[in-house]
C-alpha cells in the first residue's frame, strides 16, 4: 500500500487528463471520477464523502483522515484550506488565480459551483488545477501526532503514514472476524481474542457493552462497579482494587519512603505520610546520599572525558616527537630504518598476536593497548578517507572518458544509418530502371503490356518520392524490414565491411 | 450521521474555537453548544437612526453539506430583539441576500463573515420600509428560505 503522501503526484494527473471523450459527454461522471481517484489514493481522505470506497475494497489499515489530524504546534494559516480550515490534505491550486485548497474540498465546492470559491472565476475541472508542490514540502515538515487512540507519537507528517502503517499499535486495522466489518486496533486484533465487537452485558451494571470499550465503560459510565474499600472506605472501581490498594489506599501497611537508608519505620500509608512530612530523621541522609550519587555519575562522566581528551593530547604529542626525531635521523644519516623508528604508525590489520604491535605498546610507546588500537583507527580511518576520495576522482574520470567515447561512436552511428538509408534508396531506384527497362524490352518483344504498365507505374512513384520508395521496394522484393541497414539483404551483397573502429564510414 | 455531516460539524468546531478567541465589535455568539443551529447577536454600531442602541437576533442552521451549501439565516423576534427595518429583509425575518442563496454563497464564507455582511447591510441602508409585497408574502410563504427564488436586483444595499 502506497503511503499517502506519494500519491499525491498522481492527483493532477487525474485531474488533467480523463480522457477527452468522457469530459465531453458527462461533466459530473468525471469529476465524481476524479474525486473518486482522489480519495482511493490518498487513503480516503474524508471517505465517507467521497463515497463508499471503504466497503467495495477494505484497506489493511483504517485510512487516516488527514483533516482531523492533531498537529504539536500552531499551523501557520497560510497552510489552512479556507473550506475546511484544516492544513491542507493533498493541495492543489486553481490555475487561473492561484488559490489553494484541498483537493476534496474544492472537487466538493467545484460539484456545487464550477467557479472559484474565494474569487467566483469559472474553473475548469480537467484544466485549470495544478499541485501545489510547495505547500506540499511545507506539508510534509509539519509535526503531527499520531492519529492511533493511545499512542502519543510524534513525527513529521510526511513519515507517519509509516508509523501509522507498520509500527503503531493503536492502529484500527479490520476485525479478525472475517464477518465482522467494523475496526479494532493493532495490539487487539488477535485470534485468539476473537472478535471484540459482540456486546456482552457488564458483569457489574449488566449494561451491554463493546467487548473492546469494557475498559472504559468502567473507567468512565459503569455505575455497578464501585465497591467500598474494606480498609479505607473509600468508592473504588473494582477492576482498580488490586492497584488502589498497592498505590493509594491509606490504610495499607508500607515502610517510609527513606527505609533504604536505614529508616525501619512501617506503618499504614497514612501514618507514613505524615512520618515523611514530619520529617523522617532519615530523610536529610537520604537527600545527601541521592546527590552523592548524581555526583558520582557526573565524575565519573567526567573522568571518561577526561581520559578520551587525554589520550588524544598524548597521542599528538608523540606523533609530534616521531616527526622531530624522524627529521632529525634523516638530516644525520639518510639509513632508512623505518620499521624501527615508526612502528605505531604501521598499519597492522592483525594486531592480536602481532609481536610487533605488541612490542610497540609495550616498549614505552603507547601507554595502553587501547591507545594504540585508537591511534591505528584514526590512521586507518583518514586512509579510508583517502581512497574513497581517490575512488571518486577515478569514477569522475571514467564516466567522462565514457561519455566521449560512445558520443563519438554515436556519431558514427547515426552517419553510418543515414548513408545506408541512402543506399537503400539508389538501389530501389535502379532496381525500378532496371524493371522497367525490362518491362519495355518484353513489350517491345510484343509479349504483356499490362505488367509492364503496372512496373512502370509504380517504379514512377518510387522515384518520385523517398519516403515511400522504401516501403514500395519492400513488398516488391518481399522482404518486409524496414531498417536501413538490411537493404542489402538477399539480392544484393554488402559492398564493404566497415571493421576498423576509427575508421571514416565508406564513401558513396 | 450522514457522509457529510462530518465534515461538517469538524468545521464549525473550528469556527467555534475561532470565535471564542473573539469576534468584531457588535457581533456575539448567544448559543453555539451543538452543530445544527446556532443563535447570534448582532448590532450595528455607527449612527445610522434605523438601527442605533438595537441588537438583533440571528438563527444560522446548519445543513450536513455546510460549507458546501449555505446556511439558513434568519432574524429572530423576540421581545426585546425585533426584526431590523430593511428593503431586503421581510418582517418574519426572512433575509433577501444574494450571499445566502445557492447561488452567492461561496464555501470559504463563514458564520462570522456572514454576521459582518448583515451588519454593514444594515449600516448602508438608508430607507425605512420593508420589501415590497412583504404582508402577502409574510401571510402566504410556507417555504424554508433556501427554497424561496429570491431574484437579486438591487445592488445598491
Amino acid at each position: 500500500m502506497p503511503p499517502p503522501n506519494t500519491p499525491e503526484e498522481g492527483v493532477p494527473a487525474a485531474v488533467s487528463s480523463p480522457p477527452a471523450r468522457a469530459r465531453r459527454s458527462a461533466r459530473n461522471a468525471s469529476i465524481s471520477s476524479v474525486a473518486a481517484t482522489i480519495g482511493s489514493e490518498t487513503q480516503g481522505i474524508c471517505v465517507g464523502s467521497v463515497g463508499d470506497l471503504s466497503s467495495r475494497t477494505r484497506p489493511c489499515v483504517l485510512p487516516i483522515n488527514y483533516q482531523e489530524l492533531r498537529y504539536e504546534s500552531e499551523v501557520d494559516k497560510s497552510l489552512e484550506c479556507p473550506i475546511c480550515r484544516t492544513p491542507f490534505s493533498v493541495p492543489i491550486t486553481t490555475k487561473p488565480c492561484g488559490h489553494t485548497f484541498c483537493s476534496v474540498c474544492l472537487l466538493r465546492a467545484h460539484q456545487m459551483r464550477p467557479v472559484c470559491p474565494i474569487d467566483r472565476r469559472p474553473l475548469d475541472i480537467d484544466r485549470d488545477f495544478c499541485k501545489a508542490r510547495v505547500i506540499h514540502d511545507q506539508l510534509d515538515r509539519l509535526r503531527v501526532k499520531c492519529p492511533s487512540q493511545g499512542c502519543d507519537y510524534v513525527c513529521p507528517r510526511e513519515l507517519l503514514a509509516v508509523h501509522y502503517e507498520r509500527y503503531c499499535e493503536g492502529t484500527p486495522v479490520p476485525c479478525p472476524d472475517n464477518s465482522c466489518d467494523l475496526w479494532i486496533a493493532r495490539h487487539d486484533a488477535t485470534p485468539d481474542k476473537g472478535c471484540l465487537h459482540k456486546y456482552t452485558p457488564c458483569q457489574y451494571c449488566s449494561k451491554q457493552v463493546m467487548k473492546a470499550a469494557l475498559e472504559e465503560h468502567y473507567d468512565r459510565e459503569c455505575s455497578g462497579n464501585t465497591v467500598k474499600c474494606a480498609e479505607c472506605d473509600v468508592d473504588v472501581v473494582q477492576h482498580r482494587m488490586e492497584s488502589h490498594v498497592v498505590n493509594d489506599c491509606p490504610s495499607t501497611v508500607v515502610s517510609c519512603k527513606w527505609s533504604s537508608y536505614g529508616c525501619g519505620k512501617k506503618a499504614p500509608r497514612r501514618d507514613i505520610w505524615a512520618h515523611e512530612k514530619k520529617p523522617c530523621v532519615y530523610q536529610a541522609i537520604g537527600r545527601l546520599v541521592k546527590d552523592r550519587e548524581e555526583d558520582r555519575l557526573i565524575i565519573s562522566e567526567l573522568r571518561a572525558r577526561l581520559s578520551t581528551v587525554e589520550g588524544r593530547l598524548r597521542m599528538s604529542e608523540k606523533e609530534k616527537t616521531e616527526r622531530k626525531e624522524r627529521k632529525r635521523r634523516q638530516a644525520s644519516s639518510n639509513v632508512d630504518n623505518t620499521e624501527n623508528t615508526i612502528p605505531a604508525f604501521v598499519p597492522d590489520l592483525n594486531l592480536s598476536n602481532s609481536p610487533r604491535a605488541a612490542a610497540s605498546y609495550n616498549n614505552g610507546t603507547w601507554d595502553s593497548p587501547e591507545d594504540y588500537m585508537l591511534a591505528q583507527f584514526e590512521r586507518m580511518e583518514t586512509q579510508m578517507e583517502d581512497l574513497r576520495k581517490n575512488i571518486h576522482e577515478l569514477d569522475g574520470l571514467h564516466s567522462m572518458r565514457l561519455l566521449n567515447d560512445t558520443m563519438r561512436l554515436n556519431e558514427q552511428i547515426a552517419e553510418l544509418g543515414s548513408k545506408v538509408g541512402v543506399i537503400g534508396m539508389h538501389t530501389t531506384w535502379l532496381m525500378n530502371v532496371q524493371r522497367q527497362s525490362r518491362g519495355q524490352q518484353r513489350a517491345v518483344g510484343g509479349v504483356g503490356s499490362p505488367l509492364g504498365a503496372f512496373a512502370s507505374s509504380s517504379g514512377g512513384s518510387g522515384a518520385t518520392s523517398g519516403a515511400t520508395a522504401g516501403g514500395v521496394s519492400d513488398t516488391l522484393r518481399n522482404a518486409p524490414d524496414n531498417e536501413g541497414g538490411r537493404y542489402y539483404s538477399s539480392n544484393m551483397p554488402p559492398r564493404r565491411n566497415s571493421d576498423g573502429r576509427g575508421e571514416n564510414p565508406p564513401r558513396l | 450521521m450522514a457522509p457529510g455531516a462530518q465534515f461538517a460539524a469538524k468545521r464549525l468546531g473550528k469556527e467555534l474555537t475561532k470565535i471564542s478567541k473573539g469576534l468584531p465589535a457588535g457581533i456575539v455568539l448567544v448559543q453555539g453548544d451543538n452543530f445544527e443551529e446556532w443563535l447570534l447577536d448582532i448590532q450595528v454600531l455607527d449612527s445610522n437612526p434605523l438601527y442605533m442602541g438595537q441588537t438583533y437576533r440571528l438563527k444560522f442552521k446548519f445543513g450536513s453539506s455546510y460549507p458546501i451549501e449555505p446556511p439558513e439565516v434568519v432574524f429572530v423576534k423576540l421581545p426585546d430583539r425585533p426584526i431590523p427595518i430593511h428593503p431586503h429583509i421581510y418582517s418574519n425575518g426572512i433575509i433577501c441576500l444574494d450571499l445566502l442563496g445557492q447561488q452567492g454563497w461561496s464555501p470559504v464564507q463563514n458564520v462570522e463573515s456572514v454576521c459582518m455582511s448583515l451588519q454593514s447591510m444594515l449600516t448602508g441602508n438608508t430607507k425605512n420600509e420593508r420589501p415590497p409585497g412583504d404582508e402577502e408574502f409574510v401571510r402566504g410563504n410556507r417555504l424554508r428560505p433556501k427554497d424561496i427564488d429570491f431574484y437579486y436586483h438591487d445592488n445598491n444595499v
